[in-house]
């Protein structure tokens, strides 16, 4: 499944890119994430929680940045979590795009495309593509939060 | 199924003491069509069940003191649809809860487990609603909470009933004098299944064949049911002419957020939002005893 | 965790020590052995596992066995007596009320839970009633011939006698 959020953050190109670059700063800022351990190789290790209608995830894996190029501000992470007592789990690209906006802000794209795999397959996507939106928009509220207070 | 350990409640002050003792590891069961199928499917996996059916007082249903009708929660829905006190007094609560499923699960769900589970597609919500009916909500030590059923249903699947509370009743207030009352279920599938579409209307004329009091709730098309507050502003102090009427409905496919799915396209059902508004309000004008 | 589950099952009473998970429909067919009771669905939409509880029709693939413990349940094998079938069963063999047969129980103890309610059901409250069992065989015409004729004859609850022959 694919989606595509868009969020503005209150910062320069650069402030936001180092921001995103550094996911132990930014975790806080995603609603539901806690534990993010470095495993020191690049690679991170998470629980997400979330709630979709009846269901509510509780997926555990890991994220890596695969692709980046500050140049461009375009960065590919690949995340792989799975609920074990649900029984599923979740293959997720996800690609970020920062885009310079006229007023010195940046405009941040997320664009994601997920498989789903066991029980978290049978929830409608209509109600996930609602759920991935407004857990963006707090992401985005929660990045804003941090780019003020860090000033 | 993941195996948990089953609690029956022998009364109120048990099943509280339980859901203390449990907390976030527990659900509360009624009827449980709902929940032992989320179970089934694994989206709920609680370590304990806390049976509320054999909670004594909760299945009656009486007429208040100021003339409203309070259903206790543990009232099966078919109870609901058959009893003359509201048949007589909410026909439009009657007619709803008759549309659910078929008999066989409105025999199982009950009153009390179908407003907790906060699914935006059910019949009896936007009645409810349209009435101006009301959601008993009980805690431990006496404590009691009055909720409009409008406040009730927050997000997709969830309600402000909070941790720690039983929904113990429902009270509706019987429609005023004079008004007239719908409900409409759009059903292009099957006839056991959740609408497309379902609207409630609840509609006074006054003596001049004006629009007076209104209310209208639409079930189906959106995270909750939604209530269509620009249609009623439309309408209110208006002539009940088919252009108002139009004008008035116009402004629904705005209230609604539907989602896609099986029934329907959320386009369609924006449409039908709109077309299934304007029926209802029609018939609740045909069943008032004022036009 | 397993619990003890006590049943009056069609006038017996029986104890069943099973785990709180344990559906009716699984109670009844795996640990007392009753596989009239069928299950299609599993999702309580398709009425092959109706059974009565304490004389209301319920679904059993959602009905957790430990919930209705303490209750009287009543099953297809619960429905003869003495040898002779009952109304609703006698009319559905009359009227050629069932093919292949796997939604049959459950269309016969929805029948039953009617005219036990409603002992002269109109046909649309026949229809409306019976909507909720499913059947991918007959059509659902004969179904309904069957009920108005058991309609007819479970007044007196006698009638099969006449019939005893036919019900072994």
């Amino acid at each position: 499944m694919k989606l595509e959020n868009r969020c503005v953050v209150p910062a320069s190109r650069d402030t936001t890119w180092d921001l995103m670059m550094d996911l132990p700063r930014v975790a806080p800022c995603v609603p539901g994430l806690s534990e993010l351990e470095s495993d020191g190789a690049g690679c991170f290790r998470g629980t997400l929680q979330a709630q979709a209608g009846p269901m509510r995830v509780n997926l555990t894996g890991t994220v890596r940045i695969t692709a980046q190029d500050s140049d461009r501000g375009e960065a590919r992470f690949l995340l792989e979590a799975a609920d074990r007592r649900l029984g599923g789990s979740v293959k997720t690209t996800l690609d970020l795009r920062m885009n310079p906006t006229d007023d010195g802000q940046t405009e941040l794209t997320i664009a994601t495309d997920t498989a789903f795999m066991g029980a978290l397959g049978t929830l409608g996507q209509p109600i996930i593509r609602r759920k991935a939106a407004a857990t963006v928009e707090e992401f985005a509220r929660n990045l804003a939060g941090l780019v003020e207070r860090s000033g | 199924m993941i195996d948990f350990e089953f609690h029956q409640a022998t009364d109120l002050d048990h099943a509280f003491a339980l859901m203390s003792d449990y907390g976030d590891d527990s659900r509360l069961m009624s009827g449980g069509t709902a929940l032992v199928l989320q179970m089934k499917q694994r989206f709920s996996q609680p370590g304990h069940v806390i049976g509320l059916r054999r909670i004594p007082g909760l299945d009656s249903i009486e007429e208040t003191e100021d003339g409203n009708v309070r259903i206790g929660a543990l009232c099966s829905q078919r109870q609901v649809e058959n009893h003359p006190l509201v048949l007589e007094r909410l026909p439009l609560v009657a007619e709803a809860y008759r549309h659910v499923a078929t008999p066989r699960i409105r025999n199982m769900a009950t009153v009390g487990g179908g407003l907790a589970h906060g699914d935006p597609n059910q019949d009896p919500p936007p009645a409810l609603i349209a009435l101006g009916a009301s959601v008993e909500l009980s805690s431990a030590n006496g404590v009691r909470r009055i909720l409009p059923a409008e406040d009730l249903f927050v997000d997709y699947f969830e309600t402000d009933v909070r941790p720690g509370e039983i929904v113990t009743g429902l009270v509706a207030p019987p429609a005023a004098e004079g008004a007239g009352t719908a409900y409409m279920k759009f059903l292009p599938r099957t006839a056991d299944d959740y609408a497309t579409v379902s609207v409630a209307a609840v509609l006074t004329p006054d003596e001049e064949g004006k629009c007076g009091d209104v209310r209208i709730a639409l079930g189906s098309v959106g995270l909750t049911p939604i209530r269509a507050r620009a249609a009623e502003e439309a309408l209110r102090g208006q002539p009940l002419t088919e252009k108002n009427i139009r004008a008035a409905v116009a402004t629904v496919p705005d209230a609604v957020d539907p989602l896609d799915d099986h029934r329907g396209s959320a386009d369609y059902k924006r449409e039908m939002a709109e077309v299934f508004a304007r029926r209802a309000i029609i018939q609740a004008m045909a069943n008032s005893s004022r036009v | 965790m397993p619990q003890r589950i006590n049943l009056k099952v069609n006038g017996e009473e029986r104890e069943v020590e099973a785990p709180a998970r344990r559906l009716l429909v699984d109670l009844l067919r795996y640990d007392l052995g009753l596989t009239g009771t069928k299950e299609g669905c599993s999702v309580g939409v398709c009425g092959a596992c109706t059974v009565l509880v304490d004389g209301e029709m319920v679904a059993s693939c959602i009905t957790l066995a430990a919930s209705v413990d303490g209750s009287e349940v009543t099953t297809i094998e619960g429905l003869a007596h003495d040898g002779r079938l009952h109304p609703v069963q006698q009319a559905f063999i009359d009227y050629g009320g069932f093919q292949c047969g796997i939604c049959t129980p459950g269309q016969v103890m929805a029948a039953k839970a009617l005219l036990d309610e409603n002992p002269r059901p109109t046909e649309e409250e026949i229809r409306d009633w019976m909507m909720g069992n499913l059947c991918r065989c007959t059509g659902y015409y004969k179904i309904l011939e069957s009920v108005v004729a058991a309609m007819g004859s479970s007044s007196a609850n006698s009638s099969s006698a006449d019939r005893e022959g036919q019900s072994s």
